[in-house]
């Protein structure tokens, strides 16, 4: 009988301290990932685009309200490619700090040519891509074409 | 038109009349005009007053004194005032025409270079954003 009582009161006291493990445990493991998180953002190279950082940093009813001035199908637009920047893999990111500030320091109107040919590239295999691109190298300068090489991922 | 305030050549009819170098003619229909004009009238015996004024006459010596003074009193300014104050003066004009432009402003206007300015920035984001979107490095496999 003592015995069966011991176990009992052992039982009660272990049970709480158990239930308060369970408890206890996802917070601490969701502050752990948060940490993690944040680290690896902390990490992650920066957009190398400045406007589009400020928006980052920016509290999320300012966001919100930045937001709300694009029309809806602007905005979700918008929203996704933000998505897509944001869960952009490391080397990508860097291709990215390579290729965005070379194509800013185009004039407008050339910046608006490489887009319409990094468009056009983007809906051809790699090997069409690589034959487009040494068909146009007379239309495009050193400085263009290595955009447009590193955009299409055939560097030379 | 003979009338001094509304005659384009008024200032010169008037110093002509002053100095008496006005034909008779010039003269006489002036005279005529003052005596039916009260604000011509009024010019002239201003005018007249001015001619008579005489400056009393300085002591000896006057003008070797007021240039010493005028010298001791340039030596006095420090040599930090003499290098500050020349910029110091652009920059408060500045200052002040910037505080003009940017207070000086209907509430209206302000408001809307806020909107404006709001609305360009988030175009701006968007636009980078696509760019970036669109430079995005083309994997083999990541062909959209």
């Amino acid at each position: 009988m003592r015995f069966l009582f011991t176990i009992a009161v052992v039982v009660a006291l272990a049970v709480p301290s158990v239930a308060q493990d369970n408890i206890l445990r996802p917070k601490a493991l969701r502050q752990q990932r948060l940490k993690q998180q944040k680290a690896q953002k902390q990490k992650m190279l920066p957009l190398p685009a400045p406007a589009v950082e400020r928006f980052l940093q920016m509290s999320p009813e300012d966001r919100e309200r930045a937001l709300a001035r694009l029309t809806p199908e602007r905005r979700q637009q918008v929203e996704e490619r933000l998505s897509r920047l944001e869960q952009l893999p490391a080397d990508q990111r860097q291709g990215l700090q390579d290729v965005y500030p070379a194509f800013m320091n185009l004039r407008p109107v050339r910046r608006q040519a490489v887009r319409q040919e990094i468009q056009l590239l983007r809906q051809l295999r790699p090997g069409e891509r690589r034959e487009r691109l040494n068909n146009n190298a007379a239309d495009f300068s050193p400085e263009e074409m290595e955009i447009l090489r590193k955009v299409a991922g055939l560097p030379e | 038109m003979i009338c001094l305030s509304r005659n384009e050549q008024g200032a010169e009819l008037l110093a002509s009349y002053l100095a008496r170098t006005l034909d008779t003619a010039a003269r006489a229909e002036l005279d005529g005009h003052f005596e039916t004009c009260t604000d011509c009238r009024g010019l002239v015996s201003v005018w007249e007053r001015l001619d008579e004024f005489k400056a009393p006459e300085v002591t000896p010596g006057f003008d070797a004194r007021l240039y010493a003074r005028i010298a001791a009193g340039e030596a006095r300014v420090s040599a930090w005032r003499r290098w500050l104050w020349p910029p110091v003066a652009p920059v408060a004009a500045a200052v002040a025409l910037a505080a003009l432009v940017l207070f000086i402003r209907p509430p209206d206007a302000a408001k809307q270079s806020s909107l404006t300015s709001n609305n360009a920035e988030i175009e701006l984001v968007a636009q980078a954003v696509d760019d970036l979107d669109l430079l995005i490095p083309l994997a083999d496999t990541r062909d959209r």
